[in-house]
């Protein structure tokens, strides 16, 4: 408010000075007072430019620290989110379903081939229940994690398919914080999910390297490939990119090679903003 | 047999069926509680009493419960007994079978079996009773014994430089000659014939044409 008044004060007089410099009268001291008031005028002129400049930089970075909060934020909140549902499905429902197996199994409740036709249907519900509790578990983010991820990678492979491991020890774990370990673990998983569901591979190679400053993990398979597969994934691909995105990383597919499923992750390795 | 048999579980039905279970397939005292904190007193007050038990099944995670409790979750109750009386054998016995968890518990809890509840785990609690007692060896549901023999398969980077060089229609001397003037550790023949076998095995190739064709295809080279 002061600094508006006072360009006002100086245009004011500034206009004066220049309708005095008009008339034949105007001696030297109008003249010399009339280029101080433009040397002031041009000053302020400046200071109001970078005034300016400096605050709308900062409202760029204040938004941008805010969004990169509030994102990490929403990460956090759903991923406690899961977590306790997983807990809850695990303690109540799968627990529940198990003690009514050992019931009917026990009782004379039904007889002959029903009962069998029962138990396996109630331990089919059962198995089920197990699995989301155990897809949507809490993760270890410490020293652990390496070996963690590991074993979920391993736990894929079956008669069926080999699940290969590549530099996974090249990656500086600890080093990375505990959102980008969880959207990692989480990503990998749901490729896994949809490979052993959907792509009919023999061989997955998930190649880990961390260069420039960035991690990158590839994972490929041999199986029916990105047309097949791309459709029928379309709602877990959009998990996957999400969680990339909340941790600034980005993904690409390689639609080039001609059999599998292909694609890489790449996220910054280093902890800033993030 | 085991003399003495404690059961840890919080819902009822279970613990009743595994303790009709037990009683009928060994001549055993078997005891249960619904909560960590008691069965922890039960064990130091039979120990005191130079009558102590020695063998421990648990489930592994418990429902709040309305009273107060010191130990929650059957990782901690575990570490307790282990640290008290180390000679107790500790069977766990839970819907939870994520990977992690139970290498976890096998590595750093110790213990001695673990049984995943599900359709079969009546005749699976059965055979690691008899198995701890008579052996002393780790049981652990077949459905999960991949945890502990680690199914993961490694490559390395030698690994992709031997399919390039197969891939360039090297001979294996000539791969084995290429790799000794890299200074590579492994180059003799019959190690690059290793490797090879092994990399067949992890790509599930039936030949060499195969496994080129299976490494082309995820694009390794």
């Amino acid at each position: 408010m002061i600094r508006k008044t006072y360009i006002f004060a100086a245009f004011t007089l500034l206009f004066f000075s220049t309708g005095y410099s008009q008339t034949p009268n105007a001696g030297i001291q109008t003249r010399h007072r009339h280029e101080v008031l433009l040397e002031m005028s041009k000053d302020y002129n400046k200071v109001l430019l970078l005034g300016l400049v400096a605050s709308i930089s900062a409202s760029f970075v204040l938004f941008y620290k805010l969004s990169q909060k509030h994102k990490k934020e929403k990460m956090l909140e759903a991923y406690t989110a899961e977590t306790r549902i997983s807990q809850k499905v695990h303690d109540e429902i799968a627990n529940e379903i198990y003690s009514t197996i050992l019931f009917v199994a026990s009782e004379e409740i039904v007889s002959g081939t029903k009962k069998d036709k029962l138990i396996s249907q109630l331990d089919d519900i059962y198995l089920r229940t197990r699995n989301i509790s155990r897809e949507n578990h809490d993760i270890d983010t410490g020293s652990r994690f390496p070996i963690q991820l590991k074993l979920m990678l391993g736990c894929y492979s079956s008669d069926g398919v080999n699940v290969l491991i590549k530099g996974l020890e090249k990656v500086e774990w600890d080093k990375i914080i505990a959102s980008k370990k969880i959207a990692t673990y989480r990503v990998l998983q749901e490729l896994m999910v949809n490979m052993a569901k959907h792509s009919h591979a023999t061989v997955v190679l998930v190649d880990f390297k961390e260069e420039k400053k960035k991690v990158n993990i590839t994972y490929s398979d041999n199986g029916t490939g990105a047309a097949g597969e791309k459709i029928i994934f379309k709602n877990g691909l959009q998990n996957v990119e999400n969680r990339m995105d909340s941790i600034g990383g980005s993904i690409i597919f390689d639609l080039s090679a001609g059999r599998g499923f292909h694609l890489t992750l790449i996220y910054p390795a280093n902890t800033i903003y993030v | 047999m085991f003399k003495k048999i404690l059961i840890v579980e919080d819902i009822d039905s279970i613990s009743i069926g595994v303790t009709t279970l037990l009683e009928s397939n060994f001549d055993a005292d078997i005891r249960s509680t619904k909560y960590c904190d008691e069965a922890l007193l039960k064990l130091k007050k039979a120990y005191n009493e130079n009558d102590p038990f020695d063998l421990v099944i648990t489930d592994l995670s418990f429902q709040d419960s309305q009273r107060e409790t010191k130990i929650s979750t059957g990782e901690d109750l575990i570490y307790q007994i282990k640290r008290e009386q180390p000679f107790i054998r500790i069977i766990a016995y839970s819907v939870d079978d994520k990977p992690f968890r139970i290498k976890s518990l096998f590595d750093s809890y110790r213990i001695d079996g673990f049984v995943a509840k599900g359709r079969e785990s009546v005749t699976e609690l059965i055979d690691a009773v008899t198995l701890i007692y008579n052996t002393g060896e780790k049981y652990i549901s077949p459905q999960l014994a991949y945890i502990l023999k680690d199914f993961s398969h490694h490559i390395d980077e030698d690994d992709i430089e031997l399919l390039i060089c197969l891939s360039n229609g090297m001979t294996q001397s000539e791969i084995s000659d290429t790799f000794r003037n890299q200074l590579k550790k492994t180059s003799s023949t019959s190690s690059i014939e290793k490797r090879l076998n092994r990399l067949k095995l992890n790509f599930k190739a039936n030949n060499t044409i195969h496994l080129i064709s299976i490494a082309k295809d995820i694009g390794l080279i």
